[in-house]
């Protein structure tokens, strides 16, 4: 198992940069999310971690030595492809083994440590089968499989969950959260999927643009966004966001003023999440636009003086209808705010 | 259900010697690197360097036999400096610096290439093109070639071939494969499947039989002739690829230009061929290049040396003077290969979009 | 209304008869050139084959004994039968398949765009024309110490001149159509190597696998139907062609390089015996037909057995 650390680390394309910089450190057996829209660099940076890409500058440590120039095969890392990657001329049991080849493995440990690994992760029954003729679900447990199998040093995992069906999804992210937990072996997952990532990692690194926005806990990273980005990207539904402008002890949004906790200028958003707006009677006035059930929840969008704003309301059964005029309140504390130009929140809360 | 647990790992002292197996990385990878570089250039060189020898013998020799001696002057110049280049490629570490090395290492060859292989360069083996009578000049008697044409006739002769026959190409095929891509009608599928078998078979084959039918027909030694049948060889291949061209159009593009009041055949050639333009400058370059180059069925074809085409022409130049003057052959070589070359240059971009059910031609 | 009834007859007439105009502008040249130029002359040479169609070219018996010389009587044959054999067999196994695919292996193992240079350049044989390229070998090879080969061998590997043209001339024209030949099957291996996901040499690369490796258990299997492809197309290709030999050795010294195709050609065209020239073409057109079933069958398949791709996306 390994302390994984990046330094600097930028990866540039011919025409393109991929990754702007990169800092961190991922402790021994940590799992640890690497959360971002498409196209953000999360998965160059995983190949990078993985030796198929080297970085343009700065430098990958396992365990404090760098390991810029190691090639892939030998770092001893598993890696689980978006596309699971299986060898399609081979079976799921040669599948499995084909790392072991290289690992000086004798045929008979191979076979058995092959067996162990297909028991852990349930597709026992499918070895002799070749991967055209599995599911998406049993190939993506082959290719947990094949990574796992060499004992390697590092996990990474690349959209695990995407192509899966949702009960599914909900099976292999307990799977993996449990094979991670007894295996120990220090693991990177990738993904845009903010519950992927908040229901599986120990801590999140939130990736935008080819940098690193925040990293955290879920917790941090929900009650306490850095930056605009951060707070728009974790949370479900997302969160109410709104321009302003702030002048000193206030700020105005459309025709609302509000007072801040302390001063502060310039162009400025506000954020209010939807589960802190209440419809409950005293507050802004505004006037219900769309109503969707989503089953647990209903989800309001309504329109009042600071714009559209989205909440939501437990149940299944919608209370209100679509024109009616409610009253909308909101925990002041709970209201964020942000630079305009740089994104970065600001300290400076909304007062009551 | 409990899930098996793994056998534990044995807890690494994980004392991988990551310094020794970045080292071990490095030279693995110049290694390969360099011994695929060897192998590659190795492999090369026995093709470019006789295309450089004739370029080069075009313009140095002089009437006897050939020489090598400027061939190998220019390469002990040219291939220093490409080796030079490449190390510098290798170990520069930025772009400004290869680019300027570059650019010193061209100007350094062209001047020592000027200064020692300048004096032996002239232009008198081109002479074939503004002197008729090159051939009997040199053999001072008839040849065996019968009567030697000014080059510019077999150039004109070649060209009109080529031009005509990718006209007949463009034409027939277009028209048949937007037929096979448009219509369903009865014995498509057998008509497609033909094709398929007819483009698999060898026509090489049937040039006897062949030379019998144009004989019949009275196109025999004519250019018409040729035409036909090399049009007619290549056109299952042609009226696949402009089909894959064709079926790439949305079926709306005409749809609405039938609404609009356009006829089928309008819509065809108004709305759909400027679609698949692609495919029509791909294909008429390729038959171009083709016919250009085409030697053996013109030779068995125009019998009597009354239709000179470049390659007859350079057959016969070459037969005639080989033992004599290798500059005019080098020359004239140089002189035909020339067009289809540039063609093969400058319309690579169209040339690589031909493929058949995904296998490339 | 009995009116619209005639115009609905009206129409459908003209529908169909502008359908039959529409299939004939539009195939009809297409088919008229291919039953002419392509079909006409297998029926032809089917007949000919026959007949005793000799330099009057006419035809005035017809006869079996055309096939009767050619079992019995032709020493000449054997002898070509025999030099085709060696020719098709080397040439295939060294260069237009063996070469071709260690050139594809080789040239995308480098950085993209100089092995698209090497490539160009062993593209080259094959986009000149034949004259020229025939001429190339004729000087490489001169007799004297001129000839470039002569060149290497005295000053480099201390040996004597050698005349390929006239002591080797299989030598010769298995290397002249073997550079050529390797050029189409590097194009095609290429393109199948191109064609497999990078992820799966990703995982390849983390699995362990070196180059080697990589090699044999990526690229191999996903070259399986391309060199099987290959390898018929490329027989029957030797097995018919004939220019480059005809342009550098004409087929000798005597009949020394004259493959199968090669000698129906020369027995028609320079002794003006058609009519066995047809019976000896026969031959190969049937083995073409053959063969171009086969490759139809194996293009077909392939394309029924389409499996689709692994990745789930």
């Amino acid at each position: 198992m390994a302390r994984i650390e990046l330094r600097n680390v930028q990866k540039r394309w011919a025409g393109a940069t991929a990754v702007e910089r990169i800092d961190l450190a991922i402790d021994d057996g940590a799992f640890v999310a690497v959360l971002g829209p498409s196209g953000c660099g999360k998965t160059t940076t995983l190949l990078m971690l993985a030796g198929i890409y080297s970085p343009t500058s700065g430098d990958i440590a396992f365990d404090g030595a760098r390991v810029n120039d190691v090639e892939a095969r030998d770092r001893n890392v598993g890696i689980v492809f978006q596309s699971y990657a299986l060898y399609p001329s081979m079976s799921v049991l040669e599948n499995i083994l084909f790392p072991l080849r290289f690992a000086k493995v004798g045929r008979a440990e191979g076979e058995r440590r092959a067996r162990e690994i297909a028991a852990l992760v349930r597709i026992e029954a499918l070895l002799e089968r070749r991967p055209s003729q599995l599911s998406g679900g049993q190939q993506q447990r082959v290719a947990l499989a094949r990574a796992l199998v060499k004992r390697p040093r590092l996990l990474l995992l690349d959209e695990p969950l995407s192509n899966l069906d949702a009960s599914l999804r909900l099976t292999m992210r307990t799977e993996i959260r449990r094979i991670q937990r007894e295996l120990g072996v220090t693991t990177i997952l990738v993904t845009h999927d903010q519950i992927e990532a908040t229901t599986m990692a120990d801590r999140i690194v939130v990736m935008n643009a080819g940098g690193v926005e925040q990293e955290g806990t879920a917790r941090d990273l929900y009650e306490r966004p850095a930056t605009l980005f951060v707070a728009t990207f974790v949370g479900s539904p997302p969160i109410n966001v709104f321009d302003g402008v702030a002048a000193g002890d206030t700020v105005r949004v459309r025709d609302a003023t509000l007072p801040l906790s302390s001063s502060a200028a310039g162009e400025v958003v506000v954020g209010i999440r939807p589960e802190s707006v209440r419809a409950n009677g005293n507050g802004m006035p505004a006037r219900i636009a769309a109503v969707e059930p989503m089953g647990r929840e209903v989800l309001y969008t309504a329109e009042g003086a600071l714009g559209a704003i989205r909440f939501v309301e437990a149940g299944a059964d919608a209370r209100l209808r679509e024109g009616d005029e409610v009253a909308l309140d909101y925990a002041s504390r709970d209201v964020l705010l942000f630079d305009k130009a740089s994104g970065r929140r600001l300290e400076t809360r909304i007062v009551s | 259900m409990h899930a098996p647990t793994l056998t534990a790992a044995p807890a690494r002292a994980d004392g991988a010697d990551w310094a020794a197996l970045a080292l071990r990385a490095r030279w693995r990878r110049t290694a390969e690197q360099s011994a695929l570089l060897a192998f590659l250039l190795a492999v090369s060189i026995p093709i470019l360097l006789p295309y450089f020898w004739m370029v080069v013998i075009s313009f140095t020799a002089r009437s006897g036999g050939v020489s090598t001696s400027v061939l190998w002057a220019a390469c002990a110049i040219i291939v220093p400096a490409v080796m030079i280049y490449c190390v510098v490629h290798l170990i520069a570490p930025s772009t400004r610096v290869r680019l300027v090395a570059a650019l010193v290492l061209l100007v350094a060859t062209i001047a020592l290439l000027i200064a020692l292989v300048g004096p032996a360069l002239h232009v008198a083996n081109y002479r074939f093109l503004w002197r008729r009578n090159i051939v009997e000049e040199i053999r001072s008697k008839a040849t065996a070639g019968g009567q030697f044409p000014s080059v510019w006739i077999a150039f004109r002769n070649s060209l009109a071939l080529a031009l005509s026959e990718t006209v007949i190409i463009l034409a027939v095929a277009s028209l048949a494969a937007y037929y096979v891509s448009r219509f369903a009608f009865r014995g498509r599928e057998a008509f497609l499947q033909g094709l398929l078998v007819l483009h698999a078979f060898p026509a090489m084959t049937l040039i006897i039989p062949l030379f019998l039918i144009l004989h019949w027909i009275g196109l025999l030694d004519t250019i018409v002739g040729v035409m036909l049948v090399l049009a007619t060889i290549e056109l299952p291949f042609y009226v696949f690829v402009l089909k894959g061209f064709f079926d790439a159009v949305p079926w709306d593009i005409e749809m609405s230009a039938m609404t609009d009041g356009a006829t089928r055949r309008q819509a065809f050639r108004l709305v759909v061929l400027p679609q698949v333009r692609v495919g029509l400058i791909a294909v008429g370059v390729f038959a171009f290049i083709r016919a250009w180059e085409e030697y053996i069925f013109v030779r068995t074809m125009l019998i009597e040396n009354t239709h000179w085409v470049m390659s007859l022409y350079l057959y016969w130049v070459s037969d005639d003077i080989m033992g004599v003057d290798y500059g005019i052959v080098a020359a004239v070589s140089v002189f035909y290969v020339l067009p289809s070359l540039l063609l093969y240059v400058f319309c690579q971009k169209y040339l690589t979009q031909m493929t058949i059910g995904g296998i490339r031609g | 209304m009995p009116e619209d009834g005639d115009a609905m007859h009206a129409f459908a007439r003209a529908q169909s008869h502008r359908r039959r105009a529409n299939f004939a502008l539009f195939l009809g040249p297409a088919l008229v050139l291919l039953a002419c130029f392509f079909l006409a002359p297998v029926i032809v040479d089917l007949v000919l084959a026959f007949t005793d169609m000799d330099r009057t070219l006419a035809v005035t018996t017809l006869t079996l004994d055309n096939f009767a010389r050619m079992t019995s009587r032709d020493t000449r044959l054997l002898a070509s039968l025999g030099v085709t054999a060696i020719f098709v067999l080397c040439t295939l196994g060294i260069f237009n398949v063996s070469f071709a695919l260690l050139l594809a292996l080789t040239t995308t193992a480098v950085p993209r765009a100089l092995g698209a240079f090497f490539r160009a350049v062993w593209l080259l044989p094959r986009m000149s024309p034949s004259v020229v390229y025939a001429l190339l070998w004729l000087w490489v090879v001169d007799p004297n110490e001129r000839g470039l080969l002569n060149q290497v061998l005295i000053h480099v590997l201390g040996m004597a001149p050698a005349d390929l043209r006239n002591n080797h001339p299989l030598v010769l024209i298995i290397l002249a159509n073997g550079f050529i030949g390797a050029s189409l099957g590097m194009i095609i291996f290429t393109s199948a190597i191109r064609s497999i996901p990078e992820h799966l040499f990703h995982a390849a690369r983390a699995d362990g696998a070196g180059a080697l490796a990589i090699v044999r258990h990526i690229v191999f299997p996903a070259l399986r139907w391309p060199i099987s492809y290959m390898t018929i197309h490329q027989t029957l290709s030797l097995l018919v062609s004939f220019e480059y030999i005809l342009l550098i050795t004409g087929g000798g010294p005597f009949f020394d390089t004259t493959v199968f195709s090669l000698y129906a050609y020369r027995r028609a065209f320079e002794n003006g015996q058609y009519a066995y020239g047809a019976a000896l073409s026969l031959i190969l057109i049937v083995i073409g037909v053959i063969a171009a079933l086969v490759l139809w069958r194996l293009m077909d398949m392939r394309r029924l057995l389409q499996t689709p791709r692994i990745e789930v996306h």
